[in-house]
C-alpha cells in the first residue's frame, strides 16, 4: 500500500468523521423539542458514502502500489 | 515560494472563517425557517413515524437514491481493479465456531433493524451495515467469498437497491402520483420493500468492497460447515 495514500485516506476519514460528529451536534434543538432528523440523514448517507469511497481509494491504491 | 505559503494560508484562513460563520449561523440562528419543523410536521403523511426514515426514504428520497448509486459505482470500480486478492487463511476452531453463531445473529439483528426502522432508530443503512460486518466476518475466518452467493446472484443483489428503488419512482410516476413521492395509502408497505432491498445491496456491497476485487467463481476455501450465505 502506498503509503502517503494511506496517510491522506486515514486524514480524509477523521476529518469526515468530524464532520459527522458536527452535523450531529447541529441537529441538537434543546431538551424539550425532539432534533432535527435531516442533518442526520445527512450523516448517515454521508458515512455510507465516505466508506464506499474509502474502500474504492484504497483498492486503487493497493493496485498502484503493485504489490500484494 | 514564500509567497504562494502566504497566500496558501491566507486562503485555507478564509475558507475557516466562513465555514465557522455559517456554523455559528446555523446553530444560533434566530427568525430563520428550519427545515426540521416542516420535517417533523409532515412526518404523519410520510408512512413511518421514525422521522429520520421519513426524510431518508420519502422527503429526500433523493438522497438515498443517489447514495445506492454512489455504492454501485463504487463497487465497480472495486471489480474492475481486478479479482479479489488471495483470501485469509482458514480460522482456527474457535473463530470458526464463533462464526457460525455470530453471523446468523447478525442476519437476525439485520431484520430487526430493518424492521424497526419505521418507528424507532435503525433502518436499512443500519441493517446493510450489520450484514456487511457479517461477510468481513466470514471473510476474516477464511471464506474467500465472504459468505457471498454465487457471480450471477452477487450481479443482482448489487443492483438490486437502485434497481427497486428506480422502478417503484417510475412505476409511481407512470400512475400519476410522481417521481418518488409516495401515495399515504401505501407509502409504508413501498417504503418497507425499498428498504428490503436496500439492506440485501448494502450489505453485499460492503462486503464485496472488503475482498477487494470481484470474487472468485467457486470458494477456495469452503465452508467446514453452515453460514455461507448471507
Amino acid at each position: 500500500m502506498h503509503e502517503p495514500l494511506l496517510r491522506k485516506l486515514i486524514a480524509l476519514n477523521v476529518t469526515g468523521a468530524g464532520v459527522f460528529h458536527v452535523l450531529v451536534a447541529v441537529a441538537y434543538r434543546g431538551l424539550d423539542a425532539a432534533p432535527d432528523p435531516i442533518p442526520q440523514a445527512l450523516v448517515l448517507t454521508g458515512i455510507v458514502v465516505a466508506v464506499s469511497a474509502t474502500a474504492l481509494a484504497l483498492v486503487l491504491g493497493q493496485r498502484l502500489g503493485g504489490r500484494q | 515560494m514564500r509567497v504562494r505559503h502566504v497566500l496558501i494560508a491566507l486562503a485555507l484562513g478564509i475558507i475557516g472563517i466562513n465555514l465557522g460563520w455559517v456554523l455559528w449561523l446555523g446553530v444560533t440562528g434566530e427568525g430563520v425557517a428550519r427545515l426540521a419543523d416542516v420535517a417533523l410536521e409532515r412526518v404523519p403523511e410520510s408512512g413511518v413515524s421514525n422521522p429520520v426514515t421519513a426524510v431518508l426514504l420519502n422527503f429526500r428520497a433523493y438522497d438515498t437514491l443517489l447514495e445506492l448509486a454512489v455504492l454501485l459505482a463504487a463497487i465497480l470500480g472495486i471489480w474492475s481493479a481486478g479479482p479479489a486478492l488471495t483470501g485469509f487463511l482458514p480460522g482456527g476452531p474457535v473463530l470458526r465456531s464463533l462464526t457460525t453463531s455470530v453471523v446468523p445473529l447478525l442476519i437476525l439483528a439485520a431484520g430487526y433493524m430493518l424492521w424497526v426502522g419505521g418507528h424507532a432508530p435503525g433502518g436499512a443503512f443500519q441493517a446493510g451495515a450489520l450484514l456487511g460486518a457479517a461477510g468481513v466476518m466470514l471473510s476474516l475466518a477464511g471464506q474467500a467469498n465472504a459468505g457471498l452467493p454465487s457471480p450471477r446472484v452477487l450481479r443482482l443483489a448489487i443492483v438490486l437497491g437502485v434497481l427497486v428503488f428506480t422502478m417503484s419512482a417510475v412505476v409511481l410516476m407512470a400512475t400519476g402520483a410522481g417521481f418518488l413521492s409516495f401515495p399515504i395509502a401505501i407509502a409504508k408497505w413501498l417504503i418497507l420493500f425499498i428498504e428490503t432491498a436496500a439492506t440485501l445491496t448494502i450489505g453485499a456491497t460492503l462486503a464485496a468492497a472488503y475482498l477487494a476485487g470481484e470474487p472468485p467463481a467457486q470458494e477456495r476455501f469452503p465452508p467446514q460447515r453452515g453460514g455461507s450465505e448471507l
